[in-house]
């Protein structure tokens, strides 16, 4: 809750005309004007994207009543790979959540990302799969659990085809499905009346180039993998629901109680809307990308502290990891009732969160907004493999969203209450800290013991890896091998061998090795400073030399800097390739070495314990923590005398 | 009661005296409770560090955020132990403020100040345990009402309704808290002005708000207010002056700036008990004159 200094009568001022601007803004009238008619198509961006793979043109519509969305329509697939084939692989996500025996709920210990567990649940089937070029044969006869991790589960199904696809060959499937909605959990489901529906269609695992399917069952840990291709999408909803979606509005019909939208997309990977007859709108054009922020009555401060983080980080990443391509981006922030359905990202929307005052003491909803924006890159774009190698999306852009904090915000980018200015960094150290760092950060979602030690590992050690490389090797040179990297793998389903190649590239072989050693093996560092000697030479004269060890504990190798402080002040920087178990450092001079410290402008992010990086003969005292825990002390007694 | 018939009060000089006595005593108790923090500190490696623990308050909070993760077992150890000597303080502030009380009126006469101090302390201390258990319940009322309000709104379209509904509630609250210690502010007066028991100096306290209940309440809401005021002053000042940055000037001015505060606080709080007392004795007086005027 918030404290009652947060409720000032002019902060509510603020948020009350803010919401008045808000309603009476020509972007909303726009928005009501169009209503009932074809929304203004801007069409694709002159970019280049993808040859489609998996296509999909689907029609759902939505029963509210029962929480159920009924569809059909079908999918066009192509072998893109070099091998032929003769089996199909469905993910049919929902039925993560039919029951409490799901792998996705089987764990009492396991909670997924939104750390929730469902009350009422959903499950997706599928009632009509025929391939027209197999002459309209029925699937759905062969259809068959067949999951890597676990034979009942339900969200992983093959097919056998009676006859091997040709590489280049291609494949209609007329479908047709129900997908009743769980209670929201994991980004998907209803909450009330609002819907934020992801997941939610019979979706085509992705052959890979050699010929093998990357399939898997749905883990609490873990998201999700797929080709690009084409989407039209009709969506059928109650007509007072606003509706919100991947790719952008071609066409929109109110009539006999319902709207009916379509909404297309190209070059993407999956397919996600929500609807609520709650939400404000706000449009705004960014360049030449349309802008659509949905959210919450009570939210107009979030919503215009949204716009202005996007209005800085869309430029910002494009110049960093390339254009973004496509004409619209949508952004919901869900209501606090449904806020399960934050902070994801699909292909043209992410979700954002927060209560409705988050703007007011925390960057909260811009730092949401910079990560999943982020993720239209390092997840949309790359398409990486997302349950195998969780790292390239989440642990890159977890690093992308931190440099465009620091350049948005500066020191101090994660907060904004006076007298405690706490930076992105230091947060993700501390979350970094959290879990033992023997675990290699490069494994699958699945293999990690819980989402604590996958957010420790994955999101944190990985974003604070490169932050040190950046600090150590050049932050242009690791921005110039990222750069490449999402520019050469774009639309490439990259693993960690790609990225690592280009980081050669561009850093050259021994950056490289302590990144492979810190995602693979799970190398740590740490440096200390001990013994600090300080003896008067033997020559007699008034000289004195200096002696302290500087430690390196564990594998991975960065060269240091270490700095000898003499009583009068003089500072003497030495520096360590870092090689070595241990490296001696001396002085002689004037005047004795009184403290010495190891790594002082802390590039070294990944340093296990930054408090034994100093060691000084003449230790300070600790002033201003008496100073002040005095003073707190002193006013806690004043407020305890009853 | 009658001043003419009691004994001299202790002047200037003891009022000057039980304000010394109140300070020392908050500085005292305050000392000892930081301790544990300020060993963790020592004990983390970072005063060896060029700028010591200056560190602690630089932007960006990465020693801050370091020394609290690796001293978090020896400060959360200390969590019990502060929050019983917190309670021990509570209570031992009966004696400072019996001193402050006693300083700001008369004694009966032949008693000195021990003796009248070995009745009222304990009265005090009772008076202090008393206002603490019904401030704890109505603290967990006002919480369970806020709650229970809280949940009519929650499927409200704006999400800000509840939240304000809950936070009026808890403001509600909070009133009736300062009304709380406003009550045992003045109980605590009539204990020690009029030397008599709970029982009598509660109605006595009741009587004086019944009379000019409207005029306390401004001067506690001043007192009070004025008090924030000077942390908030306080703040900004300490803040300005970036400890942060090296110089061990900052620190001194720091903790000279924050001593100032909790000095003016004190004295806007014993000006407060002043009015406190003089509207008692105003009550008592014209007690007196009714009741002369009834016998003549």
């Amino acid at each position: 809750m918030p404290s009652p200094r947060h409720w000032s009568g002019a902060a509510l001022a603020v948020l009350a005309l803010s919401l008045s601007a808000v309603l009476a803004s020509p972007a909303l009238q726009l928005s009501s004007q169009q209503s009932g008619s074809a929304g203004a198509s801007t069409g694709p961006r002159e970019t280049s994207l993808p040859p489609p793979v998996a296509s999909y043109t689907l029609r759902a519509r939505l029963d509210p009543d029962t929480h159920t969305v009924h569809g059909d329509g079908t999918i066009n697939w192509v072998n893109t790979s070099l091998a032929s084939t003769d089996e199909l692989y469905f993910h049919l996500y929902l039925n993560a959540f039919a029951s409490a025996e799901t792998v996705f709920n089987r764990s009492p210990f396991t909670r997924a990302r939104s750390g929730r567990r469902s009350k009422q649940w959903g499950h997706i089937s599928l009632q009509r799969l025929r391939a027209r070029e197999l002459g309209d044969l029925d699937l759905l006869l062969s259809l068959e659990a067949h999951s890597p991790d676990d034979p009942e589960d339900a969200t992983d199904r093959r097919v056998k085809l009676p006859r091997a696809l040709l590489p280049g060959e291609s494949l209609t499937l007329d479908i047709s499905w129900e997908s009743v909605l769980p209670e929201i959990l994991e980004r998907t489901g209803f909450s009330r009346d609002f819907y934020f529906v992801g997941q939610w269609f019979p979706k085509l695992a992705r052959l890979e180039r050699d010929g093998s399917w990357a399939h898997f069952t749905f883990h609490p840990h873990a998201e999700f993998y797929s080709d690009f291709g084409s989407y039209t999408v009709t969506l059928d909803v109650p007509e007072a629901m606003v509706v919100g979606a991947t790719g952008h509005r071609s066409s929109e019909v109110v009539a006999h109680g319902r709207r009916v939208v379509e909404q297309r997309a190209d070059g993407v990977h999956d397919f996600a809307w929500t609807a609520w007859s709650g939400f404000r709108e706000q449009h705004e054009r960014m360049g030449d990308i349309d802008v659509h922020l949905l959210y919450p009555t009570g939210h107009a401060r979030n919503a215009e502290r949204t716009l202005e983080t996007l209005r800085f980080a869309l430029p910002h990443f494009e110049g960093r990891y390339g254009k973004y391509p496509y004409p619209d981006l949508t952004v919901v922030h869900p209501p606090a009732h449904a806020a399960a359905a934050g902070g994801m990202e699909y292909p043209t929307l992410i979700t954002t969160g927060g209560p409705w005052h988050a703007s007011l003491w925390s960057r909260a909803v811009e730092l949401v907004t910079l990560h999943e924006l982020g993720h239209q890159w390092f997840y949309g774009l790359i398409a990486s493999n997302e349950h195998a190698w969780p790292f390239l999306d989440e642990g890159l852009n977890s690093y992308a969203e931190s440099v465009a904090a620091e350049a948005l915000f500066g020191s101090g980018s994660a907060s904004k209450l006076p007298g405690l200015q706490l930076s992105v960094e230091p947060l993700r150290r501390a979350g970094m800290l959290l879990a033992p760092h023997d675990g290699p950060i490069a494994q699958p979602a699945s293999g990690f013991v819980d989402f604590n030690e996958l957010g420790s590992l994955v999101y944190s050690r990985t974003a604070l890896l490169f932050r040190t490389i950046a600090n150590v090797y050049g932050a242009a040179e690791l921005e110039t091998a990222l750069r490449r990297y999402a520019e050469r793998y774009r639309f490439g389903h990259p693993g960690p061998e790609e990225l690592l190649r280009v980081l050669t590239e561009t850093l050259g072989p021994a950056p490289v090795a302590n990144i492979r050693g810190a995602l693979f093996e799970g190398q740590s560092v740490n440096y200390s400073v001990r013994d600090l000697r300080s003896v008067a030479s033997s020559t007699g004269a008034a000289r004195y030399e200096s002696r302290v060890a500087v430690y390196r504990q564990g594998e991975l190798r960065f060269p240091v800097e270490v700095v000898l402080l003499t009583a009068s002040g003089e500072r003497i920087s030495k520096h360590w390739d870092g090689e070595g178990r241990v490296e001696l450092v001396t002085h002689e001079g004037p005047e004795p070495v009184v403290t010495a410290l190891v790594d002082p402008s802390n590039a070294i992010w990944l340093d296990e314990d930054l408090l034994d990086n100093a060691t000084s003969r003449d230790p300070r005292s600790p002033s201003n923590t008496s100073e002040r825990s005095l003073f707190g002390f002193q006013w806690l007694l004043g407020l305890l005398e009853p | 009661m009658s001043a003419s018939r009691h004994a001299p009060g202790h002047g200037g000089e003891g009022l000057t005296l039980a304000i010394v006595l109140s300070y020392a005593f908050r500085l005292a108790w305050a000392w000892l409770l930081s301790l544990p923090i300020v060993n963790a500190v020592s004990a983390s490696g970072l005063l060896d560090f060029p700028n010591g623990d200056s560190e602690l308050f630089a932007s960006g909070g990465l020693y801050l955020l370091e020394t609290l993760q690796r001293q978090q077992s020896a400060l959360a150890a200390a969590v019990f132990p502060t929050a019983l000597l917190l309670l021990l303080a509570s209570f031992a502030s009966s004696v400072p403020q019996f001193y402050v009380l006693s300083a700001l009126g008369s004694r009966p006469p032949g008693e000195d100040l021990s003796s009248q101090g070995a009745r009222a302390i304990p009265r005090l201390a009772l008076l202090g345990a008393a206002t603490w258990v019904v401030r704890a319940i109505l603290a967990l009322s006002t919480l369970s009402l806020a709650l229970t309000v809280r949940s009519y709104f929650t499927s409200a379209l704006d999400e800000r309704l509840p939240d304000l509904v809950f936070v009026g509630v808890v403001l509600g609250g909070g009133a009736l808290q300062l009304g709380l210690s406003l009550l045992h502010d003045l109980i605590g007066t009539a204990l020690v002005a009029a030397h008599v028991g709970l029982g009598r100096a509660s109605g006595l306290a009741l009587r004086t708000l019944q009379r000019c209940g409207l005029s306390l309440l401004g001067r506690y809401a001043i007192a009070g207010l004025a008090s924030l005021t000077l942390l908030a002053a306080c703040a900004v000042a300490v803040s300005a002056l970036d400890v942060a940055r090296t110089g061990t000037w900052r620190t001194w001015l720091s903790f000279g700036a924050h001593q100032l505060a909790v000095v003016a606080s004190l004295l806007l709080r014993v000006w407060w008990l002043a009015r406190a007392r003089r509207a008692l004795s105003a009550l008592t007086q014209s007690a007196r004159e009714a009741h002369a005027e009834a016998f003549l």
